[in-house]
């Protein structure tokens, strides 16, 4: 009958809207922008003198398992490569509370290039590469890397 | 091994199965949805379960989920051995005794096994008011429970990928309510669990994870005195956590895990237990937490 089927027509239409809106309110609901300073590869030391270029190896990212970290040092104010800094490195899991079994060590390559050998990530997730730079004071900084 | 909430809702779930009554036909499902909780006639119990999990791959800090890379895998078995004591007619204490075995690889440092004893759960429950007891009152349990650490942290395993590496290295105590009603051959229980985590030092680094919320739904099904199945799903919440006192931004942790399961009772003393379970790899459904799927196989001695 025509009145019924304009009826079922508009239900149709009616709960195809509310599939549409729901799903869109899913979508949203389940998306979220990255936190801030993940997976950036350049960041800023804590009292702001030295400017911090990231990157990694065998791949551009870190990756589960063992990693090459490299650190290319600049001063903030001049831009001029800084040599000669001592520093160590703690990767942890913050949302984990642990830490990675090994301690890597840096070693200065000049040019204000630094490596890191045997960075081992054990697990995916946020790691946070805690970097401190000895001296008086000390200064710190911390690239954080989603590991897959 | 990685921090989970798994291993607490483990013991919680322990702590928060339905009680049974002999002659409910609903009461078959206690062992269907946890597997040491004392039934009303026993005084105490002894058990042992097998569980084998698969890891499919993990959500990172935005919720999305990425399966495994090339090269890279999880599979984990956790042998448990559990008891519980009656005391004071309505209460119950328990604990539980987990041995862990991981087989982990990556395509940087190859494949590698690792196992050992991971953390002790402490647990004890106080029925107020009992399933059915009362007409306008659903069951009412009180929960508290402990985790010691006694398994070994990451940062302590020997091995690349910490597959030996069997605890948080931190002490959790956490406290819960639950419900429970059955309607005829169905049970329903609901279970609500806070946890406090304390802090620790890792490296030199102060870190602590924020209290966690669980929250426990169950649907058991009776198919007769001795066989019955239930639907469970587990929710864990908990925000971001601090290091060295100051909030980690992007670290808060979500999980939701849906199990069937299956029990059968054999005789007075022996039962049988079986499960699957899976952590839908959905994005929006975890955060920072890894998802996947297993199962579980489980015998109960219990002593009247």
């Amino acid at each position: 009958m025509p009145r019924d089927a304009a009826l079922v027509e508009l239900s149709v239409s009616l709960l195809s809207k509310a599939l549409l809106l729901a799903s869109t309110a899913l979508v949203l609901a389940c998306s979220s922008s990255p936190p801030d300073g993940i997976n950036q590869d350049e960041l800023t030391s804590e009292s702001g003198s030295l400017l911090v270029t990231v990157s990694s190896a065998p791949d551009a990212l870190p990756v589960r398992g063992e990693n090459q970290i490299f650190y290319l040092v600049k001063s903030s104010a001049t831009g001029a490569p800084v040599d000669g800094l001592a520093l160590s490195m703690t990767p942890i899991m913050p949302a984990h509370s642990h830490a990675s079994p090994d301690v890597p060590a840096g070693v200065g390559l000049g040019g204000g290039s630094y490596r890191f050998d045997d960075v081992l990530l054990s697990m995916p997730g946020l790691w946070e590469l805690r970097t401190t730079v000895a001296g008086s004071p000390e200064d710190h900084f911390t690239p954080r890397f989603e590991v897959e | 091994m990685r921090w989970s909430p798994l291993r607490a809702l483990l013991f919680g779930a322990l702590l928060v199965s339905p009680s049974t009554a002999l002659a409910q036909a609903c009461c078959a499902g206690v062992s269907a949805i946890t597997p040491a909780r004392l039934e009303l006639h026993e005084r105490a119990l002894l058990g042992a379960e097998l569980r084998a999990a698969h890891a499919l791959g993990n959500f990172n800090s935005s919720g999305d989920f990425h399966s495994n890379p090339k090269g890279a895998s999880e599979l984990d078995f956790e042998q448990d051995v559990f008891g519980s004591v009656r005391w004071l007619g309505r209460g119950q204490a328990s604990l539980l005794v987990p041995f862990l075995i991981s087989r982990r690889s990556s395509a940087t440092t190859g494949s590698e096994l690792g196992a050992g004893l991971g953390d002790l759960n402490l647990g004890a429950r106080y029925d107020l008011v009992r399933n059915r007891e009362l007409s306008y009152l659903p069951g009412i349990g009180l929960l508290a429970g402990a985790t010691l650490p006694t398994g070994r942290p990451p940062e302590d395993a020997k091995k690349p990928l910490a597959s030996d590496s069997t605890g948080t290295g931190a002490v959790q105590v956490s406290l819960g309510l639950a419900l429970e009603r059955s309607f005829g051959s169905v049970l329903v229980t609901a279970s609500g669990l806070g946890a406090k985590r304390f802090s620790r030092s890792v490296r030199g680094v102060q870190s602590a994870l924020a209290p966690q919320l669980t929250g426990i739904l169950g649907v058991g099904y009776a198919f007769s005195d001795a066989t019955a199945a239930a639907l469970v799903g587990t929710y864990t919440y908990e925000g971001d956590a601090s290091i060295d006192e100051r909030d980690s931004p992007g670290t808060a942790r979500k999980q939701l895990r849906v199990a069937l399961a299956g029990s059968h009772t054999l005789d007075d003393a022996w039962r049988l237990r079986a499960s699957v379970f899976v952590d839908p790899p959905v994005s929006g459904l975890g955060q920072n937490q890894p998802a996947a799927f297993g199962a579980a196989i489980g015998a109960i001695w219990s002593l009247l």
